[in-house]
């Protein structure tokens, strides 16, 4: 895997910096921070009126209504708090795939998504998964974390199989805070990469899912007579690649997509779908900021 | 069905080895490179897509395995040469006669020849008939015939075998009932013809002159003089100028142009000048002759060498004067009381004489008494016959060639008893039941006139002289030619060899004292038995090769009706049907229609 230093240039952070993610929601956060939270509370944006109650600070009191009114209100502030962003990364053998591997550029994604995070002071959690939740690396706050997101990321390595939904129970199980939660991932799941999406979606996240595709899965180099081998389960399949055939796959291959998609847009998920072959900066820059991800 | 190669168990076990191989061999299938992807979650929705969809795309996949069987299955059955009556119609028998007489060689205006023609003519007319239909191929010349066979590698065989000869041709002794019967010909030979004949005409007129006779004689009484005798035919229909020439195997002796009208026939006789010895060829040139083969004549003059001859008589003025005026002849004239066989000599002439036991050498004897070594009683006294007219002779023998006996009259004759049993003695004329001329070809041999010369006008015929130059020769060894067609040729020789003129051995077989062999082209032939050698000199028969003397006619072209039935054997269209699926299968393969 790519070092830090090859993956974020001096230029390229500064332009992180002026990123946020965008969260559709307010959700609550834990400590202060750049984030609107749901709690009106003592920050700089105003929020709201309300009527006095005894007891209340004089200080907040809004005299200048008082003037205009004969009516005492106290000027309501936005509380701005911190974010939960859980990243998920696909870690299984299908990853693997690629030039880049989908894997590295998952990584690479989700590195520069940290970065951004953290330079807002939100709350990052990575999470790889294959047919289970990895080990995590949990609640990193503040820019100075990055150097552990890095080194995190380039321990990870793909292996075992896809199964979403068993990995994803395990997270909702364990009553977490909501949060913006983003997927990256092939979703080439056996079985099924709506159960895992549900399953995040039940949960009240706000949920991103980054689909990484490869030319080596949009487009296959075959020809001739061949065996097939699942990288994941070694099921194997016997094929003569025509050219018929493989435009059949391709078509299968974009119904593939169209059907992830379609499903994200049916139940209001971020949904972006990524080339390994795109520079990720472009991704980062230019295509999550025209699908509304980042800001 | 049935097949022409294989029995029907032969058969069947071919085809059931055959698909059992190409199941086998079909599912041995070399195992496919792997090729690791991320999933097969979409590959197979591909497949299934593409797959299984029915029964009949179920089937699709087995299309190549029956494709490979069927294809092998194809070609064992086309091993099998396979006939079947319902594809290919009844088979039909036809005799197809080729005619090989010499003037099928003439040369036609296209520069092939007739026969050439009447090759490709039945070439043809056996590739448009059907694969059952049968032939038999014959020639007229009785050398090359098949059986009745729809083989058509052993037709052309025999094709390849025929080629036009000079032998006098005659139709070919086939089974001709219930059978079409189809000729080859150009008309010329005068054929036998069945009714039912159908007549496949390859003439074209051509000029041609030829040589129909030619023979090198000496002029009587003189020592060195010939004269060449020929018949010269112009058979082309406009008249021709003809350049003759005679030669012997060193120099040129004549040459004479001659003017020729168109189908006519000339005699000419030439003197030949010198001393010819040896072979004697003539020939005849023209401009546009279209068959060389009967341009050349050849004859035979022995060396010259004087033979002694003692004449043993109480006096016969006949036999004196011819002996003596014969300046070959060196003749020593004893009285009967005098001989006692110690004479130096080549040869005895007995006049009504005959010693009691066999001269050493040969001997003519006239009106002779019984003796045993003549095989003739002299026990019983012999019978005497008058008045006697020659009813039967034998001019084939040599002593008897050029010689009539058909005006000799005969007033008295000895009638002995000879022992024809024996196959070298033979009675070469007679009159009613008397023998009159008796040989023995044993050595010495000897030659017995049962009639004196003073009792007959024998002595006063021009065949006397004739007849003993010829018994002189025969006597001698160094002989005259036999003058023969080609064709089979018979030698008064018993178990002679016979080879020609270059030393070329032939076969050749005995038959009642004579040998016979094949002479098929002309030329000098020469037969053998010990130290004595008789020349044949063969030549082409007169009229046969008259190359515009039509005797029958016939079409120009002769179809081969075959109906709507696939012509030819069905081999040849299981073996394009295997290669049209071979290349359906390989279409298929590569657009993975099958697989």
């Amino acid at each position: 895997m790519a070092t830090e230093d090859e993956l974020f240039d001096g230029k390229f952070l500064k332009k992180l910096e002026y990123l946020h993610i965008v969260s559709k929601r307010a959700f609550a956060g834990q400590f202060r921070a750049e984030r609107r939270a749901k709690k009106r509370g003592s920050g700089l944006e105003f929020a709201d009126h309300r009527a006095y109650s005894p007891g209340d600070d004089f200080r907040r009191v809004d005299w200048r209504a008082y003037q205009r009114l004969e009516k005492l209100l106290l000027r309501l502030f936005e509380e701005e708090q911190d974010l939960p962003i859980y990243l998920f990364i696909d870690c299984s053998r299908s990853m693997a795939d690629g030039r880049p591997t989908k894997l590295a550029y998952a990584c690479q994604v989700a590195a520069a998504l940290c970065y951004i995070g953290l330079a807002h002071l939100d709350r990052v959690t990575l999470a790889p998964y294959t047919d289970h939740l990895g080990r995590e690396l949990s609640s990193q706050r503040g820019k100075g974390q990055i150097f552990k997101v890095f080194k995190f990321l380039g321990q990870l390595a793909s292996g075992g199989t896809t199964d979403a939904k068993a990995a994803f129970e395990k997270f909702c199980r364990s009553k977490r805070p909501r949060g913006i939660t983003v997927v990256i991932s092939d979703f080439l799941d056996p079985r099924g990469f709506e159960a895992g999406l549900n399953l995040l979606r039940f949960s009240h996240h706000d949920i991103f899912a980054i689909h990484v595709v490869s030319q080596a899965d949009s487009e296959p180099e075959l020809r001739g007579d061949l065996q097939l081998v699942d990288v994941e389960t070694g099921s194997t399949h016997d094929i003569a690649a025509t050219p018929s055939l493989l435009s059949a796959y391709q078509h299968v291959y974009e119904e593939f997509c169209s059907e992830v998609e379609g499903f994200c847009a049916k139940y209001q998920l971020g949904y972006v779908r990524t080339q390994t072959e795109v520079p990720f900066e472009d991704v980062i820059l230019q295509v999550f900021r025209q699908n509304r991800f980042l800001t | 069905m049935t097949f022409l190669a294989l029995t029907p168990l032969q058969m069947a076990l071919l085809c059931g080895l055959t698909a059992a191989t190409v199941i086998v061999l079909f599912f041995l299938k070399l195992r496919h490179p792997r090729v690791a992807v991320a999933s097969l979650l979409l590959w197979e929705r591909v497949l299934q897509d593409r797959q299984y969809r029915s029964l009949l795309e179920r089937l699709r996949r087995l299309l190549s395995l029956l494709l490979a069987i069927t294809i092998a299955l194809l070609i064992a059955l086309a091993l099998g040469r396979p006939e079947a009556r319902a594809i290919t119609g009844a088979p039909r028998e036809a005799v197809i006669v080729l005619d090989t007489s010499i003037t099928m060689a003439t040369r036609t205006a296209d520069n092939q020849s007739r026969w050439n023609h009447a090759r490709d003519a039945a070439t043809r007319l056996i590739e448009s008939a059907g694969g059952n239909d049968r032939f038999l191929l014959a020639d007229t010349s009785g050398r090359v015939a098949t059986a009745m066979t729809a083989d058509r590698v052993q037709l052309d065989a025999a094709l390849d075998r025929m080629t036009p000869l000079a032998i006098r041709p005659v139709f070919p002794q086939v089974d001709v009932a219930d059978r079409e019967v189809i000729v080859v010909s150009d008309g010329i030979a005068a054929l036998d013809l069945p009714r039912t004949a159908r007549v496949l005409s390859v003439f074209e007129p051509a000029d041609n002159v030829a040589i129909v006779d030619f023979a090198v004689v000496a002029r009587a009484g003189e020592r060195e003089g010939y004269d060449g005798r020929l018949v010269i035919a112009n058979h082309s229909l406009e008249s021709k100028y003809i350049r003759l020439t005679i030669e012997d195997s060193s120099e040129v002796d004549f040459i004479e142009n001659v003017t020729v009208n168109g189908r006519d026939t000339v005699m000419r006789t030439v003197a030949l000048s010198g001393n010819p010895v040896g072979v004697i060829r003539a020939r005849v040139t023209t401009d546009k002759d279209m068959l060389a083969v009967d341009d050349e004549a050849i004859d035979y003059l022995p060396p010259l060498r004087d033979t002694r001859v003692a004449l043993v008589t109480a006096g016969s003025e006949f036999l004196e004067t011819l002996l003596g005026l014969d300046e070959r002849v060196d003749l020593r004239v004893i009285s009967p009381d005098v001989y006692n066989g110690d004479e130096t000599v080549d040869l005895y002439v007995f006049d009504e004489f005959a010693p009691s036991t066999q001269p050493r050498h040969p001997a003519l004897l006239f009106r002779p008494p019984g003796r045993p070594w003549l095989a003739a009683s002299d026990l019983t006294p012999p019978l005497r016959a008058s008045a006697i007219e020659v009813t039967n002779w034998d001019e084939t023998h040599p002593i008897l060639e050029y010689v009539s006996m058909l005006d000799v009259r005969i007033a008295d004759a000895r009638h002995l008893e000879f022992a024809t049993t024996n196959p070298t003695t033979r009675i070469l004329a007679s009159g009613g039941q008397t023998p009159l001329v008796v040989v023995s070809s044993d050595v010495p041999k000897w030659v017995a006139v049962n009639f004196s010369l003073d009792d007959s006008d024998f002595p006063v015929h021009p065949s006397f002289p004739i007849f003993m130059q010829n018994v002189l020769t025969w006597f001698v060894g160094d002989r005259l030619p036999l003058r023969r067609s080609v064709g089979t040729v018979d030698v008064p020789l018993s178990n002679a060899t016979v080879a020609t003129i270059h030393g070329v051995a032939l076969p050749a077989w005995s038959r009642l004292g004579s040998t016979s062999f094949e002479a098929p082209v002309p030329g000098l032939y020469v037969a053998s038995v010990g130290a004595a050698r008789t020349y044949v000199a063969v030549n082409l028969p007169a009229g046969l090769s008259d190359v515009n003397g039509v005797t029958f006619t016939g079409r120009e072209n002769i179809s081969w009706e075959t109906g709507w039935w696939l012509s030819g054997e069905l081999w040849k269209y299981l073996l394009g049907l295997a290669l049209v699926l071979v290349v359906f299968e390989w279409w298929t393969y590569h657009r993975r229609i099958t697989v």
